[in-house]
């Protein structure tokens, strides 16, 4: 009896080629698609997930309340805490640290091929909590010996030309001895928090004061605990610990929790520092719903194909009821068929997907694959999902094709049932309806990422190169470095600052009193040096005051204010007004103003504000100094090029910074592609809404075309009379049109709200932001209509031109 | 082996309300060849489909092979239908995605038959109805005569005790017919009793008695020997 089924399923998918063909195509698109989008939320939730002690690795994290009541969370502790609670309490079985002391020049100890690495040390324990595989070297031992480092593998390649490199040494600028190399490690996993290069021992360092230090938030510290432990009793313990050995802290709170390694993926928004890719929640389940959708669209597509073409089939099915065939046969014979197309699908989707995933891969960054080798888990998956899917595409014909008594379905021109016809315009409606969601999703993020990248920002972000600075020579120099940049032809204007407008690094804010006024009245500011080019290079423009004067020291104890700054201060004109900074420091050396009294300034100018974060953010008020001040150093020069002749320009600058400083690696980037970057992910966002609504509208309309095709069909006839009567094409185009067109209407007023209702939500993130017009609905309806339409005419006008004569005879 | 009694069928749909049947009463016995005749729309197929256990009637009692069936339910029709009643229509009624053996094969595997014994069953009675040669073939790349030739085989494969003709030469040309007509006599002959719905005179002279039927009633029964011209 099955081989029959699959026999007598195998003709009929045969035999109904169109109804085939988009029933298979739609069921590959929608498998497609989910497979891709199942590959990409598995690898995300397994994320950190590979290690065998997974569930009893957490990592600490401290909490800060700052007496402004100000809250915030690093991923980051003291030396001791980890190393006393790995001493004191019996429940951590292990603990690992691990710290990044900048960046360092790193090389062969036989070659001058220099490398500029972050420069990682942590404790042995990395290799014994962790599951990361030595090709070479012995986990347990790798990183107890001073002066110890362990590479990966293809580090090591490009070090030493070969992963072999045990027993090899490397040199670092800041150390005379060379490290040896103890172990060699495996290229990380991509869903893995951690990915550094070369891992140098802590214990090299054991002399630098590590012992004392309780309250630092420099190492990032996993603990190993018992499988039996209590988190939360553990975390108490470590908390009293560090009261007991913690300076008396008067100023900030602090608390210290064990957040799960499986946790530090998805729940690490707000804390500091937390290594790796962080996930998004919020894709995952954007992810999946539109996986679900999408495959649910070609389900619809299946079930309502299937029950179109029934009355073709109704005869067929009435001699088999009469000849003996049970409704239970049928019903096996409609799933059989439905089975059959899934499977069909699936092969096809499971080719497609081999051939998708690189792009796949680039879009999501991950390193995805589907073979033999894949968890057996995501097999599992796609058996149960075809399973679904082929009874979720067959169960409704097999319930409702199989019940009518024969005599109904041998009548030629059965009823296909009035219950079916709406179920099948409900089905339409839903689809449209997901589709014109999907469309205005993308609408709006596309027009909401041009409005801020496109929007003026109080300066001119284009055409800015931005170069580190990253030592003190260079530092030094950069007055002269300054003069040399300006020289080059294709340099405009060189600026010097502590920070630049769309910083990535953390801009620091300061507190600023007014002398007239109590502490309690502080002001919470930016802070930015800067010296008299800044404004000029930027093109900010300067409302009101003086701008700072080249070289002079005077004005070391001058500021600008933005105008948020001003309103807040009610500054009106700036006449030297005096405002006080309270000792804060955030790594200056400028030595004739100490950084422990508090900077007095006076303002002297005004500018008009000006966009420096994200346009998340609202504008902020913002506290300009002297390049000269006591709170921080100057990190960037920025120089405006222009567009001709770039990378010779870059050469030439690179070459200036070199005659300054040697080992000075130049790291530069393009102001505007920075900005560029806040907006990543909502460019990923447009992406995944664009090929959503894509795959939506092609399932929709693959579905579409099937009913038309056998609306056209059925009405041949009465077309056919219509015409000999004396109705013209467009009449019956029209006609036969104007049915499907009104379920797209209605598919748009159920997705206006919902779309309206999500996008608003997501624009809420935006300080600065488009309004929701009806503007993007209309157009997106209109879009629905006009692919509806394109669709539905094609067969409308294929039966409307057909010789009436010869539909005639057909009947 | 049939036995009817004041049957009545009505069809109801909005307005109207038709009786198809009216206290209808016949009897069929085992190894009989009747013919139903009647002018169209008189009721011929509505009793038909009732005697081949496809529609219920609306009141009377019918009796097959001694049972009481007229309250049987769906299911146990179904089930008596596919073990004792052959079915031969007008239209031949093949299924166009099957080949002339897999159609003739279908009511031994909805029967549970096995591969083997299936081929054999199939295979002589394509041989006795001459059709063997077009074994592969499908339905439309038959003409008329040899589709209702599969169709009557297939009426046949499992040793049906009644078989219910509808109009069996009704899309055929006379010689084709004939050829039918003589296929049924065949079956008769062997013990099968048939039951034909036809317009044609020619055709109920294969047939041992003739009922005639005129909105619904029952006007006129006579046996071969008094067949009016
Ligand atoms: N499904 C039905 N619904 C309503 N009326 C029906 C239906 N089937 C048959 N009839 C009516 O019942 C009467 C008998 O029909 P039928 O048995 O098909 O006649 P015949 O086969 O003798 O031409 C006719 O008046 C016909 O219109
Ligand atoms: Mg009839």
């Amino acid at each position: 009896m099955f081989k029959n089924h699959i026999k007598t399923a195998w003709r009929h998918i045969w035999r109904n080629k169109i109804f085939t063909f988009i029933n298979v195509v739609g069921l590959s698109v929608g498998l497609t698609s989910f497979l891709l989008i199942a590959l990409y939320i598995f690898d995300e939730v397994t994320f950190d997930r590979f290690h065998q002690n997974a569930n009893n690795i957490y990592r600490l994290v401290e909490h800060r309340t700052t007496p402004e009541g100000k809250e915030t969370k690093i991923a980051g502790t003291g030396y001791q805490v980890s190393a006393g609670a790995q001493a004191n309490l019996p429940e951590v079985k292990n603990a690992v640290r691990l710290v990044a002391l900048g960046r360092a020049n790193v090389a062969p100890s036989n070659s001058t091929n220099i490398f500029y690495e972050d420069f990682w040390i942590s404790s042995p324990g990395f290799l014994q909590i962790f599951d990361f595989k030595l090709l070479q070297g012995n986990g347990q031992t790798a990183l107890k010996a001073p002066h110890s480092v362990i590479v990966t593998e293809e580090m090591a390649r490009k070090m030493f030309g070969t992963t072999n490199a045990l027993g090899k040494s490397i040199k670092v600028d800041r150390e005379p001895t060379p490290f040896l190399v103890t172990g060699v490690l495996k290229n990380f996993p991509v869903n893995s928090q951690f990915s550094f290069n070369l891992l140098f021992s802590e214990v090299t360092y054991q002399d630098a004061g590590f012992n004392t230090d309780w309250d630092s938030n420099n190492f990032y510290t996993y603990l190993l605990l018992d499988a039996k432990a209590n988190p939360q009793v553990v975390s108490g313990k470590i908390n009293q610990l560090v009261a007991a050995n913690r300076k008396p802290d008067n100023q900030d709170k602090r608390q210290l929790t064990l957040q799960p390694l499986k946790e530090v993926h998805f729940n690490s928004e707000g804390i500091e520092g937390t290594l790796g890719k962080t996930g998004s929640l919020t894709y995952i389940y954007v992810f999946s719903l539109i996986a679900v959708f999408v495959l649910l669209l070609a389900c619809i597509n299946y079930t309502n194909l299937t029950t179109a073409l029934f009355s073709k089939r109704a005869k067929e099915i009435g001699v088999r009821k009469m000849i003996g065939a049970s409704r239970k046969t049928l019903a096996n014979q409609f799933l059989a068929e439905a089975f059959l197309t899934t499977f069909i699908s699936l092969v096809l989707a499971l080719t497609l997907v081999k051939l998708l995933l690189p792009y796949f891969n680039g879009f999501t960054e991950k390193q995805l694959s589907l073979g033999p080798g894949t968890d057996y888990r995501i097999w599992l998956g796609t058996a149960i999902i075809m399973l679904l899917v082929g009874g979720l595409s067959g169960i409704y014909p097999a319930l409702f094709q199989s019940r009518l008594n024969p005599l109904v379905l041998f009548k030629s021109k059965i009823p296909v049932g009035n219950d079916s016809i709406s179920l099948r315009q409900f089905l339409v409606v839903m689809q449209f309806a997901v589709s014109i969601v999907m469309i205005v999703a993308t609408l709006v993020v596309y027009r909401q990422i041009k409005y801020v990248s496109t929007k003026d920002m109080g300066f001119t972000k284009s055409q800015l190169l931005v170069v580190d600075i990253n030592s003190g020579k260079v530092r030094q120099g950069a007055e002269t470095i300054k003069n040399e940049f300006a020289k080059i032809a294709q340099v405009k204007g060189v600026t010097v600052s502590s920070r630049v407008p769309g910083e990535w690094k953390n801009l620091p804010k300061v507190k600023v009193t007014q002398n007239n006024t109590a502490p309690a009245a502080d002001h919470e500011m930016f802070f930015l040096g800067v010296d008299d080019k800044f404004l000029p290079t930027y093109e900010i423009e300067l409302l009101k005051g003086r701008n700072f004067r080249a070289g002079s020291l005077a004005d070391s104890s001058a500021v600008l204010l933005n105008q948020t700054a001003a309103h807040e201060l009610g500054i009106t004109e700036p006449s030297g007004q005096i405002i006080q900074i309270p000792a804060t420091n955030f790594g200056s050396s400028f030595d004739p103003m100490p950084a422990d009294k508090p900077y007095r300034v006076r303002v002297v100018g005004i500018v008009k504000d000006f966009n420096f974060q994200s346009l998340r953010e609202p504008l902020a008020p913002m506290v300009l100094a002297f390049h000269k001040n006591p709170v921080h150093n100057i990190d960037y020069f920025t120089a405006r090029v222009s567009a001709a002749n770039m990378s010779e320009t870059i050469k030439q600058m690179e070459a200036v910074l070199h005659n300054i400083d040697q080992e000075h690696l130049f790291e530069y980037h393009f102001l505007d592609s920075q900005w560029d970057l806040f907006y990543r992910e909502d460019k990923i966002r447009e992406t995944i809404f664009l090929m959503g609504a894509a795959l939506a509208i092609f399932i929709g309309c693959l579905g579409l075309f099937g009913l038309a095709t056998f609306a056209a069909e059925q009405r041949t006839k009465e077309i056919g009379i219509r015409k000999v009567l004396g109705a013209s094409i467009q009449s019956v185009v029209i006609m036969l049109s104007k049915d499907f067109l009104k379920l797209v209407f209605i598919a748009a007023i159920i997705a206006f709200p919902v779309a309206w209702y999500a996008m608003h939500q997501w624009l809420q993130d935006f300080a600065y932001r488009i309004n929701l017009s009806w503007g993007i609905f209309a157009l997106a309806g209109g879009i629905g209509v006009l692919i509806a339409l394109f669709t539905v005419s094609f067969q409308a006008i294929r039966a409307a031109v057909a010789n009436p004569v010869k539909s005639l005879r057909s009947e | 082996m049939i036995k009817i009694e004041n049957l009545e069928k009505v069809y109801r749909t909005e307005e109207v309300e038709t009786k198809a049947l009216n206290k209808v009463s016949i009897e069929v016995n085992e190894g009989e060849f009747v013919a139903i005749m009647g002018p169209s729309g008189c009721g011929k197929s509505t009793l038909l489909n009732i005697l081949g256990l496809l529609d219920e009637p609306d009141g009377g009692s019918f009796k097959f092979i001694g049972t009481e069936i007229s309250k049987f339910n769906e299911r146990n029709r179904a089930d008596l239908r596919k073990k004792n009643i052959g079915f031969v229509f007008q239209s031949f009624n093949l299924i166009d995605e099957l080949t002339v053996f897999e159609n003739v094969e279908l009511p031994l595997i909805y029967l549970g038959v096995s591969a083997a014994e299936r081929k054999e069953k199939v295979e002589k009675v394509l041989e006795k109805m001459q059709i063997m040669h077009r074994r592969n073939h499908f339905p439309q790349q038959l003409s008329g005569g040899q589709q209702q030739r599969v169709a009557v085989a297939r009426a046949v494969i499992n040793n049906p005790k009644l078989i219910l003709a509808d109009e069996p030469t009704g899309n055929l040309d006379s010689t084709n017919g004939n050829e039918v007509m003589e296929l049924l006599t065949e079956l008769n002959e062997a013990g099968t009793t048939v039951i034909m719905v036809t317009h044609s005179e020619h055709d109920a002279r294969y047939a041992h008695r003739i009922i005639r039927l005129l909105d619904g009633e029952v006007v006129m029964e006579n046996v071969r020997e008094q067949f009016t011209v």
